[in-house]
């Protein structure tokens, strides 16, 4: 189907094609590529941001623990009932920013055995400290968590988060350690407590640099909210009872890892908007808390999005930039192609002279052209040598033409030859084969009363022949006029034709003089096939065979000679191997025997008649095929004097 | 036309077979003309397998036996049958070459 296509943009559609589908693989590959970079770096910066996160709310605690320890040493040391600790107290937390109130909680006991009229605390209320006495609220503090807690477990610790304020509405809690005297069995004092507000650690996670979507929470040590951008969360629900209201197992799972202090960065559907993302998780040492962010999807698939975007617009511009450098480049192919064409097509119209594009470099197409070039120059020379070869194989034809048109200038062909005779009847054709033959046939009257007959085929053909044929004729006649019987011509002509016959030609020629009054003929046979006599009562035969061989061959030959009578009606036929060997397709010869049945059945025509049904004959029986030998005939009929 | 050729007590024989006539006649002279060059001085043509002979078949023979007899060898023919014996009688060409019935007497040089 491409190849009704031109060149040009084939190759145009096929480059940009391949570019294509490479663009589209980089951008693929690039696409999950930095999908997963960007996975990596963003679990990378998760860790950070958490351990970061983490650690600011460690060092929090440690100032808290820090303060709260020092007091309580401080307390343990200077510990008098008169003791006025609250400028201490104001002092320490105009120190210590992170703090919202500090107090010394005596235990109920020792108070009213020391007799100590105060557990001394303060607390900001905007910009200023105010003092207060816990004991003197009324409130029962020893059943508080922050109390409780160090008084049982004699060691610092810290409290569950709690709502307080008037509202509710500002969350704290309290590190709280236990105060013990120096000696005596019912050591306990009573309780150093830090209250930390937990509206910083708010907007410590509300600040953290996260996507659109993305925030962070905190969870107490069972589970509670103790910061969440769901503000009805904070202290109201805990990740398990989230986990039963949405009957998610696999919040269950994660609630129990992050309780059991474990940590770990997973993917995850946010439950406050059900978008996929990922979840880092860790617990913070000190106060068995635990930090969560959850990190959107959606803002890092946008960004590799936005990557890709740019890679394909990057792409399609380069895209866009192929096509006119691929349009250039298959012009720059096509165009001399093209050029080559359209001379091609002058050049086969048989202008050879038309020019040819010029092409330069060594490319290919350039050496298509030179090619073309040198079969062009190639194609003059060879057109010339042509008509160099046709003129000279004309001229050579032609002397050829002349050759046969002399050869057969030199038989006979005026017929009746003897008007005037009324004794005899002589007919005789010659039909020469394609090339010039050798055959030659002659007949002469020396005088009114003998007539000479010969017939002859020289070996070969063509101008060799056709000479060999002019000599042999010539010469006969000579000495035939000269008086020579047939065997005496023979013999002369052999001994003549031999001397100096380099080429090996040789003439076969059988010869017969007739003497009309009486009907006596002499004959001598050169290696010639014998001639027919047709009696006139019908039979018919060879002449009788006599010494002799074809001529020119080696001098001296013994040529002998033989008579017949002919009685008037008799007819003597001559011929040559054209007509006994004439072959058809088959390869089959003509014969002595169709020849003579031939003769036999037209004996009743005239000389020209018999010779003309024999001739027909032959070319009956060659049916088509190319006649390869000349083919010579001579009728003679004899009628006596009339 | 075919060409085989042997030898046998001093002599090569040629064999021909097929047809001899104005096409292949030139083809066999150059063939004989290669083999007697080799130094065959004596040479016996075998025609029992040849079909035909023209004129110019008997041209070619002639100027074969003419080169041979120039530097002492010689030409002899045997088994000639059919149309080629009759081509032979007819032109008298057993006047100017030995012939013989078979190659054995060809060989001997004996039995005409």
């Amino acid at each position: 189907m491409f190849h009704n296509i031109s060149i040009r943009w084939r190759l145009f559609a096929f480059v940009l094609a391949a570019a294509g589908i490479i663009l589209a693989v980089v951008i693929g590959y690039g696409y999950l590529e930095a999908r997963e970079l960007l996975e990596e770096e963003l679990e990378a910066k998760a860790w950070q941001l958490s351990n970061a996160t983490a650690n600011k709310i460690v060092t929090v605690e440690k100032a808290v623990a820090k303060v709260a320890g020092g007091l309580a040493a401080t307390v343990a040391v200077h510990s008098g009932p008169q003791t006025d600790y609250y400028p201490l107290l104001e002092r320490l937390l105009a120190e210590t920013e992170e703090l919202s109130g500090i107090a010394i909680a005596w235990d109920p006991g020792y108070r009213q055995r020391g007799g100590i009229a105060v557990s001394p605390a303060v607390h900001r209320e905007g910009n200023r400290i105010e003092r207060s006495d816990l004991s003197a609220s009324g409130a029962n503090y020893t059943v508080t968590d922050w109390y409780a807690l160090p008084r049982n477990l004699l060691r610092p610790s810290w409290s569950e988060p709690y709502a307080t304020g008037s509202g509710g509405d500002s969350l704290m809690v309290t590190y709280s350690v236990p105060l013990s005297a120096k000696t005596g069995n019912n050591s306990f004092l009573g309780v150093v407590k830090c209250d930390v507000s937990l509206e910083w650690l708010r907007e410590l996670l509300m600040a953290l640099p996260l996507e659109k979507n993305g925030y962070a929470f905190l969870l107490s040590r069972n589970g509670t909210y103790v910061a969440h951008p769901q503000n009805n969360f904070i202290l109201k629900e805990n990740i398990f009872s989230r986990a039963e209201e949405q009957d998610n197992a696999l919040l269950r799972k994660l609630g129990r890892e992050m309780v059991k202090g474990r940590s770990g960065f997973i993917r995850y559907d946010s439950i406050v908007s059900d978008e996929k993302g990922w979840l880092l998780y860790q617990p913070i040492p000190s106060t068995g808390w635990v930090l969560g962010v959850f990190f959107p999807q959606e803002a890092m698939s946008a960004k590799v999005a936005e990557l890709s975007r740019k890679e394909a617009a990057i792409g399609l511009l380069g895209f866009l930039l192929l096509l006119p450098v691929m349009l250039l480049i298959a012009r720059s192919i096509t165009r001399p192609l093209l050029q080559l064409d359209k001379a091609a097509r002058i050049l086969a119209t048989g202008d050879l002279d038309a020019p040819l594009p010029e092409l330069r470099g060594k490319n290919e197409v350039a050496r298509l052209a030179d090619s073309f070039t040198t079969m062009r120059d190639e194609l003059k020379v060879h057109l010339a040598m042509l008509e160099q070869t046709a003129a000279n194989r004309e001229r050579i034809e032609s002397e050829l033409r002349i050759a046969r048109d002399i050869q057969m200038g030199l038989v006979p062909k005026t017929f009746p030859p003897f008007p005037s005779r009324r004794d005899f009847e002589l007919f005789a054709v010659m039909t020469p084969a394609r090339q010039v033959g050798g055959d030659l046939y002659d007949f002469f009257m020396p005088d009114d009363d003998h007539l000479c007959i010969a017939i002859g085929d020289v070996s070969g053909k063509g101008v060799p022949a056709a000479l060999f044929m002019a000599v042999t004729r010539t010469m006969l006649r000579a000495f035939l006029h000269n008086g020579d019987s047939p065997g005496e011509a023979l013999r002369h002509l052999n001994d003549d034709l031999a001397q100096n016959n380099d080429y090996c030609m040789f003439v076969t020629v059988f010869c017969l003089v007739v003497h009309l009054p009486s009907g006596t003929c002499r004959f001598a046979n050169g290696g010639h096939n014998l001639p027919c006599i047709i009696r006139a009562g019908g039979d018919i035969c060879f002449l009788p065979k006599t010494q002799g061989a074809a001529l020119g061959v080696m001098e001296g030959l013994q040529v002998a000679e033989n008579e017949i009578v002919l009685a008037p009606g008799d007819t003597v036929f001559l011929y040559t191997d054209g007509v006994t060997e004439a072959m058809n397709l088959q390869g089959e010869l003509f014969g002595d025997n169709r020849m003579t049945a031939e003769l036999s059945r037209q004996r009743a025509l005239s000389c020209t008649g018999l010779l003309g049904a024999v001739t027909e004959a032959v070319a009956a029986h060659a049916d088509g095929a190319e006649q390869s030998d000349d083919i010579t005939m001579v009728a003679f009929r004899y009628f006596g004097q009339r | 036309m075919k060409i085989a050729s042997y030898h046998e007590k001093g002599f090569l024989v040629i064999k021909v077979e097929g047809r001899m006539d104005i096409a292949t006649s030139p083809e066999f002279e150059k063939n004989c003309a290669a083999l007697t060059e080799q130094g065959n001085q004596n040479v016996v043509l075998d025609f029992s397998d040849l079909e035909y002979i023209s004129s110019a078949g008997l041209r070619s023979i002639l100027a074969i036996a003419k080169k041979l007899k120039s530097t002492g060898g010689s030409l002899s023919l045997c088994a000639l049958t059919g149309l080629v014996k009759e081509v032979f009688d007819l032109s008298g060409f057993d006047n100017f070459l030995p012939i013989y019935t078979d190659a054995e007497h060809a060989l001997a040089g004996d039995g005409k």
